[in-house]
């Protein structure tokens, strides 16, 4: 028997092995969530601001079979709306609004390389086509050297 | 580790990928330990490695690492739940089920005849045990800045609430099973 705080024993590090093979088993660890990570983090700076998934709306399809995703992402100075939503030919078009409105330069990061765009002046910007797959949004407000990022998400 | 460290924090991208690989296992638990759901633990585990990006130039050592990221972790992880009002999970939201082993081939068979029993002896701890037990498994070794920063538990009591938690997963394991289980 273990007495409190004292140095565990052989039969201890085995049962906390069993452990943590019973929660690898019952709750692994998401099969994307390590190159979901790894995608996002490659990014070359350090005045970086982390927006944070705050909202994630699925509307029921609206037309046919048309779907679309309502993702609201905040930071301490940023807020993006973004409205997701499928091309007839399988594209993905995704349509943004950010506060406080202006001209901004921004990107979208995908597997196959950044798009770039600049919001116009109420905020608005329209990313179209963009491909399905991993994907994350940067902007960097003007007039500052900050990068402003979302986490990275599937679309 | 430390090799890694240093490498990333020299703007070497796979040595901070390999660092990603070794910590995210113990994130994880720590954001499904605070009772958020799959989505929202794996994005708040994303969110503590892109704050990283801004902070790795001052941390110098592996243990700082990984008290950051699980400090960062444990607070976003309360900040979600705080947001959203969610409550403390109930003991059976947080500890469902027995897990679904799949079929077990013979030779398969005696060890997932153990992780039922084990997950039957764990199921019967208190939350706090659960919690503790489930981050101290995957520490690598005692490191009690990290299980303090992941559970938000004084360091001091760790120690003796260890000791507590395991002798009454060992009396609960009683019997044949540690006998002949585990070696």
């Amino acid at each position: 028997m273990t007495a409190p705080d004292e140095p565990l024993d052989g039969l201890d590090h085995a049962i906390l092995a069993g452990v943590k093979d019973m929660w690898r088993q019952a709750d692994p660890v998401p099969a994307d969530l390590l190159d979901r990570i790894k995608f996002a983090i490659d990014l070359e700076t350090v005045d970086l601001e982390v927006m944070r998934l705050t909202e994630l709306a699925r509307p029921a399809a609206t037309r046919g079979d048309e779907q679309s995703r309502l993702i609201t992402f905040d930071s301490e100075t940023v807020t993006i709306m973004v409205s997701i939503r499928q091309n007839p030919d399988g594209t993905i078009r995704v349509d943004g609004w950010l506060t406080p409105a202006g001209r901004h330069p921004i990107e979208l990061r995908t597997a196959g390389g950044t798009a770039a765009t600049v919001s116009d002046e109420d905020g608005r910007f329209v990313l179209d086509p963009v491909c399905s797959g991993l994907v994350q949004l940067i902007v960097r407000p003007t007039g500052t050297t900050r990068t402003v990022t979302t986490p990275s998400i599937s679309l | 580790m430390a090799d890694l460290l240093e490498a990333a924090r020299d703007g070497d991208h796979g040595s901070l990928a390999g660092l990603v690989d070794e910590l995210t296992p113990l994130l994880w638990q720590v954001a499904r330990a605070q009772g958020l759901d799959r989505d929202t633990s794996s994005d708040i585990v994303q969110t503590a490695w892109l704050k990283l990006l801004g902070a790795l130039g001052q941390i110098r050592s592996p243990m700082a690492l990984t008290s950051w990221l699980v400090t960062v972790t444990r607070r976003e992880a309360w900040r979600v739940r705080n947001a959203s009002r969610m409550e403390l999970p109930a003991k059976d939201v947080l500890f469902a089920e027995l897990p679904d082993l799949g079929p077990t081939p013979e030779e398969r068979r005696v060890e997932a005849e153990r992780t039922r029993q084990l997950w039957r002896a764990v199921s019967t701890l208190s939350d706090r045990c659960q919690r503790l037990l489930r981050i101290i498994a995957f520490t690598r070794r005692p490191d009690y800045d990290t299980v303090s920063a992941a559970l938000g538990m004084p360091r001091g009591s760790i120690g003796p609430t260890r000791g507590r938690c395991l002798a009454k997963l060992r009396d609960a394991l009683a019997g044949d099973f540690v006998e002949e289980g585990w070696s």
